[in-house]
């Protein structure tokens, strides 16, 4: 008896439940208020997800679910999120077969959707993680000592891959991200002075290279960075016999200007650059793959 | 011996009015578009004059009343109309500020007037189907011939051309060789190791087919006929593109020449994408190999070309380029450039550049220090 009780209870609730968010026409038209629109909006996303939209009424809930949407959204009362894009695109993109009369203007709507999602993608942050892999080059400089305690300047030329990833937080026209890439470069050096000849070839060369960068959209698919590197740098450098090498091992910061160009989800960037203490530029070349 | 090769595209160093590939941003992937060569440089064709007073300059110094059809109607010889439509005048003018090796005692500054050219390109019956283009004009002497008398008139191009329909043409005369991805930038390797810069226009006969999906051109060639006959290079090149869209057009090159000192073989392939709306990324990679006749001595260099322009805004580009080259594929050897630019069109027939090169030789024996060079552009056309 207490079953059979319960199972009606369900039955009654899970009715109340269906029917409750399945609204009438008249309702809709009714609706006046912001609130109203609200409320009638609301019901019609709970309502059952299967509309059959060759059915005239359907077409003309779609219209009204549509354009309460978009006021709704221009006064700010809900917000733009992907569903509902996905959701009114859908019925946009519907309503080219429906056969309404001209009361119901999708064209008009269209229009101010198209508005509303500009203005949405532009302030809309995506925050997107990426792996990359880099071509990096800068020179050196080094203290050699030698046995007799002499000190010469000597100059090194580095070159190698880098590779790592890094995070972007960015809208349609400005973002930020930060980065992070392991180097491992080889070094030729020489002398930096004439009172010496020195000559090293294929020293390897270890650097961790952090940078962060401001991001400057001036279209969707290419932007312009301005950055900041830091490095840390570690050569396996040898002395004549007798002698020391001094500065092998140094962190450096410094400034980049880049520019990258993105196709879906590849992207190549072009970096130029100098760190503090580090002789003439450093640039790269970096290919990078971003995960949505 | 590498580093006189290294340095002798710096000696050479001077620029022409050739087309501009990145416009495969706007959607232009080829040059016919708006060049009478179907391989740009050269007069521009009504289509490009006007093309270039609309989309790609910036409307700056135009009323904001006037139309872009007002504009591109006015973008003839001298911001005229066309009088007739048998006969397109036009001048062209382009001058360099260098200065090198920026922040050493060696530096040392200098303006060249690379290019003074007049040109003619007669239409007979009025239309492109038949044309004949002349230029002559004044170019400097370069540097390694600083001392000789090189003569500094001469005609860059002239030639004939019919093109009986838009997919089909075939020229006949002086002009460029068909090979890669036809840059402005006569320094960059791509140009000046392939011997295909300002001055290496050449006699012979191009066939060019356009269609929807490909391009190709088939250049055979004699050489200059200015030059003594002995070293005039002598062979044909190809060029095969394919449109996967009007923004993205990938290709591959191959020319073979040889004079009665030396053997040219040559290859490369590249790619032009486009970016947004006017954005570009310009990609060509590719081999020479080299053989002095006298020594039977072989060479096999190596170079890579990428520019990549952002359009800031109408009429302004901001652009940087990255090249390599490894003038002997058998020796550690080898430099990069890098640097970035900013190109801007003011108004048709007005174009600023200013470029900053910074170059890294690499070679297994000495830590050479890089080289700054600056150099600022003006190109004028009319």
């Amino acid at each position: 008896m207490v079953l059979k009780r319960i199972i009606i209870f369900t039955i009654i609730i899970f009715a109340q439940t269906l029917f409750a968010n399945v609204i009438s026409l008249d309702e809709i038209k009714s609706a006046k208020t912001l609130s109203q629109m609200l409320d009638i909006v609301d019901k019609m996303n709970k309502a059952p997800s299967k509309i059959d939209l060759d059915q005239e009424v359907n077409q003309i809930k779609s219209y009204f679910k549509l354009k309460f949407s978009l006021l709704l959204i221009k006064n700010r009362k809900i917000k733009l999120s992907e569903n509902l894009f996905m959701t009114l695109r859908t019925i946009i993109e519907k309503s080219d077969d429906f056969d309404l009369i001209d009361e119901y203007d999708f064209d008009e709507l269209t229009d101010i959707f198209e508005i509303e999602y500009d203005t949405w993608k532009k302030e809309k942050i995506d925050v997107n993680y990426f792996v990359s892999i880099a071509f990096y080059t800068w020179n050196y400089s080094l203290e050699l000592t030698d046995s007799s305690g002499k000190e010469a300047s000597l100059y090194a030329k580095e070159r190698g891959p880098c590779i790592g990833g890094g995070l972007r937080y960015s809208n349609a026209i400005w973002g930020g991200e930060t980065s992070l890439c392991y180097a491992y470069a080889t070094s030729t050096i020489g002398e930096d002075s004439k009172s010496i000849k020195f000559n090293q070839n294929g020293v390897p060369v270890d650097a961790l290279i952090w940078v962060s960068n401001l991001i400057w959209k001036p279209k969707d698919q290419v932007s312009l960075k301005f950055g900041l590197p830091v490095i840390y740098h570690e050569g396996d450098y040898t002395a004549s016999t007798g002698g020391s090498i001094k500065d092998d091992n140094s962190f450096s910061f410094g400034y980049q200007v880049a520019g990258e160009w993105l196709y879906k989800n590849a992207g190549l960037e072009m970096s130029i650059g100098e760190f503090k203490s580090y002789p003439s530029s450093f640039w790269s070349f970096k290919l990078m793959y971003f995960f949505n | 011996m590498y580093r006189i090769i290294l340095i002798l595209p710096t000696i050479l160093l001077s620029l022409n009015a050739y087309s501009y590939p990145n416009f495969i941003g706007h959607g232009y992937n080829s040059c016919i578009t708006c060049h009478y060569n179907p391989y740009g440089n050269g007069a521009l064709n009504d289509y490009g004059r006007a093309l270039s007073a609309t989309a790609i300059s910036d409307r700056w110094l135009h009323d904001s009343k006037k139309t872009e059809e007002e504009i591109a109607e006015n973008s003839g010889f001298l911001y005229m109309k066309a009088f007739n439509s048998w006969v397109r005048p036009s001048v062209n003018y382009r001058g360099l500020s260098l200065k090198r090796n920026l922040g050493k005692d060696t530096s040392e500054s200098e303006y060249i007037h690379m290019q003074a050219d007049v040109n003619t390109v007669i239409r007979f019956q009025g239309t492109d189907k038949y044309i004949a283009s002349i230029s002559y004009g004044y170019a400097p002497t370069p540097r390694a011939q600083k001392d000789e008398d090189v003569g500094n008139y001469r005609s860059r191009e002239h030639y004939v051309g019919i093109r009986p329909s838009n997919e089909f043409g075939i020229y006949l005369g002086m002009m460029d060789k068909v090979y890669g991805i036809r840059v402005p930038d006569h320094i960059a390797f791509s140009r000046s190791v392939t011997e295909l810069a300002q001055n290496d226009q050449s006699h012979g006969v191009l066939i060019h087919l356009n269609k929807d999906k490909y391009e190709v051109g088939i250049n055979g060639f004699l050489g200059s006929l200015y030059q003594s006959e002995d070293l005039r290079q002598k062979g044909v090149s190809t060029k095969l593109e394919y449109n996967l869209s009007n923004i993205s057009k990938p290709g591959i090159s191959f020319l073979k020449s040889s004079s009665d000192h030396v053997e040219n073989t040559l290859f490369s392939i590249h790619g032009k994408f486009g970016f947004s709306k006017g954005s570009s990324a310009l990609i060509e990679v590719g081999r020479k190999k080299q053989k002095i006749i006298a020594s039977d001595k072989e060479t096999e260099s190596l170079f890579i070309f990428l520019q990549n322009h952002i359009l800031l805004r109408r009429g302004t580009y901001f652009f940087m380029t990255g090249e390599y080259f490894q003038p002997n594929i058998q020796k550690e050897s080898e430099t990069f450039r890098f640097g970035p630019g900013l190109q801007y069109f003011l108004v048709q027939g007005l174009e600023l550049r200013l470029d900053l090169y910074n170059t890294k030789s690499f070679s297994p024996e000495a830590a050479t220090k890089d080289s700054w060079d600056f150099a600022g552009q003006i190109h004028l056309w009319f």
